[in-house]
């Protein structure tokens, strides 16, 4: 399995976001897309998801799920009414006609205590702290165990200790040979062994 | 001053009009506040307050035209739902706006067609009778209460990851605007039956009042459903029986008990949080 970009343009209205980029992510690797504001990182990660299209060019991507963690604006949450436990059974279940049975709650739940946070199941989002709320978020896409994973700035406006914990979890995910694009505008927030696309040196 | 009747409340059910009553807020009691919750996560209540208005400029062209309203309301409602998740999707940054432009619209309309509608009927539409309601009235509303709870059954989960995060049900390759449109075909759907039975007032109060209280004392999605719709069955009830009895404005009284519940609610989350700490 693997994600081909080949000539791939994209522009917001007269906003040339990128041209022609040219790029190649194979199974089991972890990919880290630096670069600058506005090089276009974020929207990689939105055209290997399907949640935009590029304007042309071609993009191959055989990976059968794919687990997307977007960035998140936390404010929005406040009147979402689904608590901990709820939002990570998503991962498991969330197309229409499915329902949860109690061994997908065990999973949920052994899910929570290996993340460290089976104490806050019962709190909502909004309760939370952002490095909480963001390992809440990675439960859930951990647990729909997805071939592809793609993180869009994990780490941001989080605490450092919460830091380290999301970067022991991306550890995890890399000696899993989990195959991975990860964006972040840091260099130290990817684990060792990543390999960096540096969107500022890509043909533009 | 007007007077004021006292009747024995026992005696309500001896009345076909009070029984009928009683079942279409006992309906509307189970499935509003559902929907409520559901445009609460998605940080969209504000669309029931317009697309009951938009059903009550509907409700006007049916009375003018003959047609019977509850129809053309479904009309109205549903072309207009549609045109707002259109502006939400192409232009999400002016949402509200489009809210506020479809409401302003639809109350113009209002004005105008209300002048050749019969005012009588008109108020009712307006603030809610639901002393008035007929058999079919009841027949129609069943059917849509009963059709709206088997889909929110169906679609739980579904509905709960679109509140969540929409861009990773995409990436999980979910049919995300067929879901979307879905959900508003039939949010519309309902919200205009129910403001023929009930009125724009009560409808946009049963959508979020209880929500709003279920949402304070429950920290679970399917607390939060239930805490909403028992408020608002026991809101309405007793909201029933209090306009019943003194002769008071039905609407008027339910929307007013359903604010005691809220109030009920924040203290009794307050206290709560207090011994917590």
């Amino acid at each position: 399995m693997k994600i081909e970009f080949k000539n791939v343009n994209f522009n917001y209205d007269n906003d040339v976001v990128f041209s022609n980029l040219n790029l190649e992510i194979k199974e089991g690797e972890f990919v880290g897309l630096v670069g600058n504001n506005g090089t276009g990182k974020s929207t990689i990660i939105k055209l290997i998801a399907g949640i935009v299209k590029a304007k042309s060019g071609e993009i191959f991507n055989d990976f059968h799920s794919v687990g997307y963690l977007s960035q998140v604006n936390i404010n929005k949450r406040n009147s979402f009414s689904a608590n901990v436990r709820e939002i990570v059974s998503l991962g498991l279940k969330k197309k229409p006609f499915s329902f949860m049975t109690k061994k997908d709650y065990q999973k949920v739940d052994d899910i929570l205590h290996k993340m460290g946070i089976y104490e806050l199941r019962n709190k909502r989002l909004d309760e939370l702290s952002g490095g909480q709320q963001e390992k809440v978020r990675f439960a859930e896409v951990i647990l729909s165990n997805p071939d592809l994973i793609l993180l869009d700035e994990p780490t941001t406006g989080i605490d450092e200790v919460s830091k380290q914990e999301i970067k022991n979890i991306l550890k995890s995910l890399l000696k899993e040979k989990k195959t991975i694009v990860m964006v972040s505008h840091m260099q130290e927030d990817f684990p060792e062994g990543c390999r960096f696309i540096d969107l500022d040196k890509e043909e533009k | 001053m007007a007077l004021v009747y006292i009747l024995n409340p026992l005696d309500a059910f001896s009345y076909s009009f009070f029984v009928r009553g009683f079942v279409v807020l006992i309906l509307l009691s189970l499935i509003l506040p559902v929907i409520g919750i559901r445009l609460a996560g998605k940080g969209f209540s504000m669309i029931s307050d317009t697309l009951s208005h938009t059903s009550l400029a509907g409700i006007a062209l049916g009375l003018v035209i003959g047609i019977l309203p509850v129809w053309t309301s479904i009309i109205f409602s549903l072309i207009s739902a549609f045109l707002i998740e259109i502006i939400r999707r192409k232009l999400p940054k002016h949402q509200d706006l489009a809210l506020t432009i479809i409401l302003a619209f639809s109350l113009g309309l209002v004005g105008i067609l209300s002048q050749f509608a019969p005012s009588s009927n008109f108020e009712s539409y307006l603030f809610g009778s639901p002393f008035s309601l007929k058999t079919t009235d009841l027949i129609i509303l069943s059917v849509v209460v009963v059709v709206g709870l088997i889909y929110e059954v169906l679609f739980y989960r579904s509905n709960m990851a679109l509140s969540y995060d929409e861009n990773e049900c995409k990436a999980n390759k979910m049919p995300v605007i067929f879901l979307s449109f879905l959900d508003t075909a039939i949010t519309s759907i309902i919200i205009a039956v129910a403001s023929n039975m009930i009125g724009s007032l009560l409808v946009a109060s049963f959508i979020s009042i209880p929500v709003a209280a279920g949402l304070k004392i429950s920290h679970s999605s399917k607390g939060s459903h239930l805490a909403s719709v028992i408020i608002s069955l026991i809101s309405s009830i007793i909201g029933l029986f209090i306009a019943y009895t003194f002769s008071l404005h039905v609407g008027g009284i339910i929307v007013m008990t359903n604010i005691l519940g809220l109030i009920i609610c924040f203290i009794s989350s307050s206290i709560n949080a207090k011994k917590c700490n």
